[in-house]
């Protein structure tokens, strides 16, 4: 086998004018940004069929036990749940505002995008824990202490909350991830480690939070407003 | 016969520095960003699951040595064939191939300094780690008896046995796939060195490549299975549970989606070593190279669509049964594909008979049997009769074992002169490939009979009529563990005392033989750049000095 | 995909120190008025969702609704996470991200629609 082992362009002899961000393994920033950014979808599309476990076994009780699911909906709040969607709608537009003034590079934009971003997350959990207290108080949470006392099939209501709390509940976990990782990022902002050349974390954690937000897109209309709403 | 060894008569002697003389603190290996060092730590561990794997395998032949329950009771034998599937499953034969020489040996294949996120490659190592650690917890604490296959509602409402900390473990383990797969899949589109374009990949590459894509979309559905599976057992709220309103065959349609073709994650990297060492030991270009690799996406594509015949007696519907079973007779298409190449590849090649080329032909057979016997329980009348019979067993042994595990060892023989620099003492080896292949035959073989007659699997009893056939298999079992011994001490004792390899004792074609053995740490100097086909062997037959001035070439390097 | 590969690695020393991001694949920087306008898009069409689900239109209510919900999740996909903009590979990754998801349902209610046909021969 006849290999040429002249050195290509980017050999060994360069490595002293590599900028610290870029590691070893790579020949240049265009390879270590493409494979960060494959990388990224990559995982994404391991967390949609992560959530796809879900979401069939949630449509498949949703099919058999139709009458159930339209109570256990009807039992949940509609204008929190809404509120919900348009923060989290909000917190990706304002992370997409983040990302373009990383690309940019404008750090005080970037820094003002992250924190909207963090504090909408935040209302999102807020929001979250009060419908879950909620839930707690009226003994809905699924389990030996489940007590349902409305009309309908207690055991294929607590079915639905079953499901409601397992989908809300994992979202609910990527959100606080992505909210410490907002933190992280908001650090290494500050510190000045990202530059218009470099900034594939901000760009690809954006990817993240994009994801959270389509997940919640789905979980929203499936969840709350099945079988139509009273006016 | 002859071998590509004995014909190696130069001396060699061992480069000054290598990967394993870089560093030798506890440190440097257990914060190792080096994919080289990452496949032995992950060689290292799997060989330790082996051992607790095959301890199980031992107890189940030596309760079935006899028709009665001498050894264990019910309860005991219960765990014994659970435990041996996790641990042999999750714990040594998806990591075994792609953990180990995926790490070691495909980024020198395609010219890489490393895979492409080295930090998430020793994670998932710790994460395997971790998710063994529950899986040694599991074993400690009594076990699991619900089999591997955790079936609910069984494992979520009635077993007494530890199923939360084995699901843990799987759980654990899976992610540690899923970030490997992850990686290679990146760096397999993103670091290849110029010149190496997709068609000119070497085929373990293109097999690393078809089972990475496995792991990445079907691993993660395990993983929530297996959390839905926790939680109903935690809270009985009903998932699975036909008594309160769930369905146990959605936890077996979820549980296949990955569980199936997950026996792809174990056959498909073994087919990528086999492509390997065919070619090398036939001194051949490999016959029909883009049906090989293509065969290999499309086993790992197809095998998304089959998962429902594991469902045939489970009140799936006939309807989907019917789709399944003819997908499931379509994945003999791309495999015969690669067996008809590799014969091909064979024929009229310049064959020596060194132990990695013994496992693959080994593996030619075994899988081929395995596979043909894969297309009688694909057929649903036939399998209402064979299902959960000792003839499913054999016929996944003979994949599983005679498959991946024959694979595995051809792989360790090939590259081993490559990781260690030293060669194994040639008479033992071949005789240790022997013995395998023997012992292997003989426990396996006679379970299709004794399966074909109607001896059910998981019963730790059985009529006295077929106490002789199942006396063949537990004598053939003690063979087989005897055989796995021998490579074992071989193999440790040429770590020291082995002859000096050199860079390619075996003269074959590849970016990772033109490195010194073992490897520098760096593994390229500079980035290659590679002009020629792969499997480059036409001109090594037809004009040795050519060959020569070749070698002079490779010593510069 | 393969002359793709090749281009990441090309091999000519010019073409970094020339011009930083090159030809190819340089970051999409989106104007502002474009985000501006899919953020009022999925906001109109929350609203809407909520709307169409007081609306009595039987069976259909859940179509509409995942319709809409699929049309809010492209222009996130498309426009947020720049994947209009993205390599073929990016693009080939969340295809199959969808594709794969579509295995795993249909196929799955195909078993479970067959189930209700095997207790009606008459429905089959």
């Amino acid at each position: 086998m006849s290999v040429s082992t002249e050195a290509a362009a980017h050999g060994h002899d360069e490595h002293a004018a590599h900028p610290e961000y870029m590691r070893h393994q790579f020949d240049d920033m265009d390879q270590q940004n493409d494979a960060a950014s494959l990388g990224m979808w990559l995982f994404l599309l391991t967390e949609v069929m992560f959530f796809g476990g879900f979401f069939l076994g949630y449509s498949i009780y949703r099919s058999e036990y139709y009458e159930s699911f339209v109570i256990g909906s009807q039992n949940l709040d509609v204008f929190l749940g809404g509120l919900n969607t348009v923060a989290l709608i909000t917190s990706s537009v304002t992370m997409a505002f983040a990302v373009r003034a990383a690309q940019l590079g404008k750090k005080n934009h970037v820094l003002i995008f992250l924190v909207l971003t963090l504090v909408l997350g935040l209302v999102f959990m807020v929001n979250k824990y009060i419908e879950y207290s909620h839930k707690l108080h009226d003994g809905l949470i699924p389990g030996y202490n489940f007590l349902w006392t409305g009309l309908g099939d207690g055991q294929t209501i607590q079915l639905f909350y079953g499901f409601y709390f397992c989908m809300t509940g994992t979202h609910g976990l990527h959100v606080l991830i992505g909210l410490v990782l907002i933190v992280w990022l908001l650090i290494r902002v500050w510190q000045d480690k990202f530059t218009t050349e470099y900034y594939a974390p901000i760009e690809n954690f954006g990817l993240y939070w994009h994801f959270v937000d389509l997940v919640w897109i789905f979980l929203f209309p499936l969840l709350y407003l099945i079988g139509g709403l009273a006016v | 016969m002859s071998t590509i060894a004995q014909q190696g008569a130069a001396e060699h002697r061992m480069p000054r520095d290598h990967f394993l003389n870089a560093a030798y603190t506890i440190k440097s290996w257990l914060l190792t960003m080096d994919h080289k060092r990452v496949g032995l730590l992950y060689l290292i561990s799997i060989t330790f699951f082996f051992l607790i794997g095959g301890t199980f395998a031992s107890l189940i032949r030596l309760e079935l040595a006899t028709p009665e329950a001498d050894l264990m009771e019910a309860d005991q034998y219960n765990v014994a064939f659970s435990m041996h599937g996790i641990v042999m499953i999750f714990f040594f034969l998806i990591p075994s191939i792609p953990a180990v020489f995926g790490n070691f040996i495909m980024p020198l294949m395609i010219g890489a300094k490393d895979v492409a996120f080295p930090k998430l490659n020793l994670m998932s190592w710790y994460l395997f780690i971790f998710g063994g650690t529950f899986g040694v917890l599991t074993t400690l604490l009594g076990g699991v008896d619900t089999g591997w296959t955790f079936y609910t509602p069984f494992s979520s409402t009635y077993s007494n046995s530890n199923v939360i900390l084995a699901g843990m473990a799987a759980f654990i383990a899976g992610f540690s796939s899923i970030l490997t797969g992850l990686n290679f899949m990146v760096t397999i589109h993103k670091m290849r060195a110029p010149g190496i374009t997709w068609f000119k990949m070497p085929l373990f590459v293109w097999g690393m490549y078809a089972t990475s894509l496995i792991m990445v979309l079907g691993t993660p559905v395990i993983a929530i299975t297996l959390a839905l599976m926790m939680v109903e057992r935690g809270l009985h709220i009903g998932i699975f549970d036909p008594a309160l309103g769930g369905d146990p065959v959605l936890f077996q349609h979820l549980f296949w989606f990955y569980s199936h073709p997950a026996v792809y994650i174990m056959i498909l990297p073994g087919m990528g070593v086999i492509s390997e060492v065919i070619a090398a030991f036939s001194r051949k270009r490999i016959f029909g190279y883009e049906f090989i690799a293509m065969s290999s996406v499309s086993i790992a594509v197809l095998g998304f669509f089959v998962w429902g015949h594991h469902l045939f007696v489970s009140g799936q519907s006939i309807y989907a049964g019917m789709v399944f079973s003819f997908i499931t007779m379509l994945v003999a298409v791309p495999s015969a594909i690669k067996v008809f190449n590799w014969m091909a590849t064979i024929y009229r090649g310049s064959v020596s008979y060194d132990a990695p080329m013994l496992y693959a032909l080994g593996f030619i057979g075994l899988f081929s049997v395995g596979g043909l016997t894969g297309v009688f329980l694909a057929i649903m009348g036939l399998d209402i009769h064979m299902h959960d019979t000792y003839f499913v067993v054999a016929h996944f042994h003979y994949v599983m074992v005679g498959g991946a595990v024959t694979a595995f060892m051809a792989a360790l023989h090939f590259w081993w002169p490559k990781i260690s620099g030293r060669m194994y003492p040639e008479g033992w080896s071949r005789l240790a490939a022997f013995l395998i292949f023997a012992g292997f035959n003989l426990t396996f073989f006679p379970q299709f009979i004794v399966g074909y007659l109607g001896m059910p699997r998981r019963y730790h009893v059985y009529p006295e009529e077929w106490q002789l056939l199942n006396i063949m298999s537990s004598a053939g079992a003690t063979i087989l563990a005897a055989a796995f011994i021998v490579p074992a001490i071989y193999l440790a004792w040429s770590l020291k005392n082995g002859k000096i390899s050199g860079p390619n004792p075996w003269r074959a074609t590849g970016l990772e033989w033109i490195l010194s053995s073992p490897p520098p740490e760096h593994n390229f100097p500079t980035t290659p750049i590679v002009e020629e086909e792969p499997y480059d062997y036409g001109e090594v037959i037809d004009n040795p000095v050519h060959e020569e001035e070749h070698e002079k070439e490779r010593e510069h390097a | 995909m393969t002359e793709h590969a090749e281009h990441d690695h090309q091999a000519d020393g010019g073409h970094h120190a020339e011009g930083g991001h090159g030809d190819h694949h340089g970051p999409h920087i989106a104007t502002s008025a474009n985000y501006l306008t899919i953020f009022t898009a999925l906001l109109v069409l929350t609203a809407l969702t909520v709307w169409a689900a007081t609306l009595e239109m039987g069976f259909l209510n859940t179509p509409v609704a995942m319709f809409i919900a699929s049309v809010k999740a492209i222009l996130v996909i498309l426009y947020f996470m720049h994947l209009k903009f993205s390599p073929g590979q990016t693009k080939l990754a969340a295809a199959a991200a969808i594709f794969w998801l579509l295995i795993l349902l249909i196929i799955t209610f195909f078993d479970y629609i067959g189930r209700t046909w095997q207790d009606n021969p008459a429905g089959w």
